[in-house]
């Protein structure tokens, strides 16, 4: 029996010489016995044991979730439905949960996809700004953004309402409202649709327009008849998309909304968690899963359609743009307000806090009082040295972990003849529709009870074991195509120079790969550095990350030292987003 | 040399599908299974360059990779010299993994790996060869070196694979190849990705190397030409089978049927019945005349046979019939296009339209009546 075969038709390994069936193995010993012998096959196990593995990610989470939800004393019982929708303010949570989700993803959408059609179809200046403040949701983290925006715009202090209060003797901006959460969001979450919107753009054959001008359609007819046809799909993908983004999030609704009991349905998880009802946050995940799971569906199923509009998704052209003539400095003026407004205001206000001794109006004065005490305090805080070791050890850790699994799941999918490998790739997607949160909450209760023999909660394993799960299907999405775009000649040439299976991965697949594993690599780190959903629900003491350090100092409202957290955070974070396009920038834009 | 018995390879399900996709059958009622490769048999001998053509799902590339080792055929056999290869279904069971196989092989793209250099890209078959058989760092350096040089690469050694012209990655693909001097070497349509220029002079290239190293090869093509020129013998497949195996001027000259006759070439087909023999000369009786065919092989009386002929195997004239030739036909003209070295007319005789090609100095115009007169030895017979 020879090992390590590359067969690349799959019909099981091969064989020299095999001695003549027994009769008494039964019509199938032979294949059975085939079949048990390839399993002792080094490539086979590996492969085995990644199924075993991601398969052991992706469902443990959602089979203790629905275990700890629906079983209670042994039985099956919506008991922990009854206790999760039966407090007062049930209705007004789903109702703000829909507010928020739509609000926000209608602000997204009308500024996302103006600044992508005016930076890629007009000659406005700055459009290099406008490509820069793209990639704000990466570097500045939804956790410190909207720390950021209240200390801007909270009802007293706020540096945007003393203007105001100047100018027209009253504050402008209660950030503490659903209407500053939806600002908060919809801002931060814009570039997602800019950047979609910018691809549809880029993509579309300009010939199309021109043909309708050349028909004698004004300009407003051609945007009317033709342009916004063509890109229709693109529009209700960019809009579900940040929909289920906004349901999905924590942060804003937790920090903004939380303090004045405005609930949606991730904070309402959170506040069941800390009254220790696990049985109702269960509940309330398992409705959010299912709400996420439809927009998650129903953008596979767009994108399906999309491959209708050929003229959207096939090869990029150069489009003609338009000149905006009289409009260009009022159009250029607006980008750049737009930049200062959700990245430059934003980090000036932490930089300039991060420097006070105490938290204070904004006055020239207090500059006056700078100093460097905050960062100097940081640097002999041991919880923050502890801290920032555990972020930088979990979030380069899970980014190798992912990359290792989903660069072998990968090859399974792509390359493997295995039965039921379908069924993998459907399997590294599945903790796409689990928001953080519910991972948290799912996690907790697989290792309140611990299927492993190992003790994993309360330790820093558990935080391993959910960025992991949580980032496989990012990781997966760099791993495959990095494997698609590899010619299968390449490995079956050196399989005829006589290679084995190993000596292809070693020699060929694995350094082909390497650049995309390394792009799917950065970009884990960049999101898991930053991670604070599930962290929060499954760290203990003396596990903390940075962002649950930033999350307790906020509780706390030392908000200098959450400034002077930040402002490092944010500065490492811009200096590894630039090693990332210096690599060669495929790097993609957080989807967290 | 290399020897093929009987070997079939059935494709099912998905594969099936793709299978079909690719030979343009749309008929979506056809069964689930279908047999890529169907009892093909053949041999090669030491030294030939031997050539399958076919249309694209003719189960050419199929064979080839069956020989390989990347397919598993289902029954049948591959021997390469004393080395059995494959064997199912003829009293013993082996299939040979790829990587034992010791062939070379060069792809389609010519699939050089793109992050290695030159040098290490001739090497790689000599150092992934087992342990207990594996030449020194030195013999593999010199062994490399070797070839290289024979390819007229010596100077490319330390440059990025990438960094090469359209012909020097057709001899590096060569060089990585013949490193380990395989017995047999297979060539899945090497020339097929290149701009009509170039492919031309690469295929001279192709055969010089081939003829002056005596290496046994067997090349897939879908191009009638490029298997023309190049081959010792060639092996016209349709549908998994194979249609006629001959030397090219045979398969050009002497297509066996209709499906060799068209695809290697556009002919003109009558149809006749055969009414007799006079000496050499088959004589056949068609809708527009008799035509008399040279033959060797006996035809019964009555029989109903297509008799084939070139374009360029019909001369053209204008005037009537002079009555002393054999196959001596009048028609009209019905139109003609210049192809810059040829004028093609088309012209009708009784029923029948017939294409022929004239040097480009003749050039008849429309309707005007015109003589054809065709060599009986032009003519090939088929059966009808």
């Amino acid at each position: 029996m020879t090992v390590d075969a590359y067969d690349s038709d799959g019909s099981g390994g091969a064989f020299i010489e095999e001695p003549p069936r027994r009769a008494d193995r039964g019509p199938d010993g032979g294949r059975i016995w085939r079949w048990f012998t390839s399993l002792l096959d080094a490539k086979a196990l590996t492969l085995i044991l990644i199924v075993i593995v991601v398969g052991y990610l992706a469902i443990t989470p959602l089979a203790y979730l629905l275990y700890g939800t629906f079983i209670d004393d042994g039985g099956f019982s919506l008991d922990s439905f009854r206790r999760a929708y039966e407090f007062s303010g049930i209705w007004a949570m789903v109702f703000n949960s829909l507010i928020y989700a739509v609000g926000s993803a209608l602000l997204a959408f009308v500024i996302g996809t103006s600044l992508a059609y005016v930076a890629i179809r007009t000659n406005v200046r700055f459009k290099s700004l406008l490509v820069a403040t793209a990639l704000v949701p990466l570097i500045i983290p939804g956790l410190l953004y909207a720390i950021a925006w209240i200390m801007l715009s909270s009802e007293r202090i706020g540096f945007i309402n003393q203007i105001s209060t100047v100018i027209i003797d009253r504050p402008i901006f209660n950030i503490y409202s659903l209407g500053g959460m939806i600002w908060v969001e919809g801002t931060h979450i814009a570039p997602l649709v800019f950047l979609f919107m910018a691809a549809a753009f880029r993509n579309m054959d300009p010939s199309l327009e021109e043909s309708a001008l050349v028909c004698g359609a004004s300009r407003w007819t051609m945007l009317r008849r033709v342009t916004i046809p063509l890109v229709r799909p693109a529009f209700t993908g960019a809009i579900l998309l940040v929909a289920v983004k906004a349901i999905e999030g924590f942060e804003i609704p937790a920090l903004i909304g939380l303090p004045t009991r405005i609930y949606v349905f991730t904070s309402r998880i959170y506040f069941e968690v800390q009254n220790f009802d696990f049985g109702a946050a269960g509940a309330l995940s398992v409705n959010l899963m299912l709400i996420s799971i439809i927009g998650v569906f129903g953008l596979a199923k767009l994108r399906g359609n999309a491959r209708d509009y050929a003229t959207v998704t096939g090869k990029g052209f150069r489009p003609q743009t338009i000149d905006l003539g009289r409009a260009k400095g009022p159009i250029a003026a607006v980008v750049l307000f737009w930049f200062i407004l959700t990245a430059v205001l934003p980090f000036l206000v932490m930089v300039y806090t991060s420097f006070l001794p105490y938290y204070q109006k904004f006055s020239f004065a207090a500059f006056g009082k700078f100093s460097w005490a905050n960062y100097a305090d940081l640097f002999d805080n041991r919880i923050f040295l502890q801290s920032v070791k555990n972020s930088l050890i979990l979030s380069f850790g899970s980014a190798t972990v992912i990359m290792v699994i989903v660069g072998i799941a990968a090859w399974l999918v792509v390359r493997g003849r295995m039965r039921g490998r379908g069924i993998v790739d459907q399997l590294t997607f599945l903790p796409m529709v689990v928001p953080g949160l519910v991972m948290g909450v799912a996690l907790s209760f697989v290792y309140l009870r611990n299927p492993l023999p190992w003790q994993i909660y309360g330790t820093i394993w558990i935080l391993m074991i959910a960025y992991s799960t949580r980032f496989m299907p990012y990781g997966m999405r760099y791993a495959v195509p990095s494997l698609t775009q590899i010619s299968p000649e390449l490995e079956e040439s050196a399989h005829v120079a006589g290679a084995t299976w190993w000596q292809i991965n070693r020699r060929i697949l694995i350094p082909l790969m390497i650049p995309g594993l390394l792009a799917g690599w950065i970009y884990i780190v960049i999101t898991s550095i930053r991670e604070l959903s599930s962290s929060l629900l499954l760290y203990s003491p003396s596990n903390e990350v940075l962002a649950i350090l930033i999350w307790i100092y906020n509780d706390k409202g030392e908000l200098t030292t959450v400034s002077a957290i930040g402002v490092l955070l944010v500065l490492t974070l811009i200096v590894i987003v630039t090693i990332a396009y210096k690599l060669g920038g495929r790097i993609g834009l957080q989807t967290d | 040399m290399l020897v093929i018995e009987n070997l079939v390879k059935v494709f099912e399900g998905e594969k099936a599908r793709r299978f079909r996709q690719k030979s343009g059958d749309e008929k979506p009622s056809s069964a689930k299974e279908i047999r890529a490769v169907d009892d093909v048999s053949f041999e090669v001998k030491e030294g030939e360059m031997f050539t399958l053509l076919g249309p694209s799902g003719c189960g050419k590339t199929t064979t080839l990779r069956s020989i390989a080792g990347l397919e598993r055929p289902d029954s049948g056999e591959i021997r390469v010299g004393e080395r059995v290869l494959f064997s199912m279904g003829k009293g013993r069971k082996i299939h040979m993994p790829t990587n034992q196989r010791q062939l070379g092989m060069v792809f389609q793209s010519y699939a050089i790996w793109p992050h290695m250099k030159v040098f290490h890209n001739v090497a790689f078959p000599l150092q992934v060869m087992p342990r207990n058989t594996r030449s020194s760092k030195e013999v593999i350096r010199e062994k490399v070196m070797g070839i290289l040089e024979t390819m007229e690469l010596t100077e490319m050694a330390t440059r990025q694979a990438t960094k090469l012209s359209g012909g020097q990655q057709q001899r590096l693909a060569l060089a990585r190849a013949l490193v380990i001097e395989p017995q047999l070497i297979l060539l899945d349509e090497p020339l097929s990705n290149l701009d009509a220029k170039l492919r031309e002079s690469l295929r001279f290239e192709l055969k010089r190397f081939q003829r002056e190293l005596g290496i046994t090869s067997v090349y897939v093509t879908h191009d009638q030409i490029e298997a023309l020129a190049l081959s010792s013998r060639i092996a016209v497949m349709r549908d998994g089978k194979i249609m006629q195996i001959g030397r090219p001027r045979e398969i050009y000259e002497k297509p066996a049927n209709q499906f060799v006759a068209e695809f290697i070439g556009t002919s003109n087909f009558v149809e006749g019945i055969v009414s007799g023999r006079e000496g050499e000369l088959l004589v056949v009786d068609t809708a527009a005349g008799r035509l008399r065919a040279t033959i060797e092989a006996t035809v019964p009386v009555g029989a109903s046979v297509i008799l084939a002929v070139r374009p360029e195997g019909i001369a053209l004239s204008t005037g009537t019939p002079t009555g002393t030739e054999p196959n001596e036909w009048s028609g009209q003209v019905i139109t003609r296009s210049f192809l810059g070295d040829s004028v093609v007319h088309i012209i009708r005789v009784g029923e029948q339209e017939l294409r022929v090609r004239a040097p480009s100095t003749l050039s008849i115009p429309e309707k005007t009546a015109v003589t054809l007169r065709i060599d009986p030895a032009n003519l090939s017979v088929i059966p009808g």
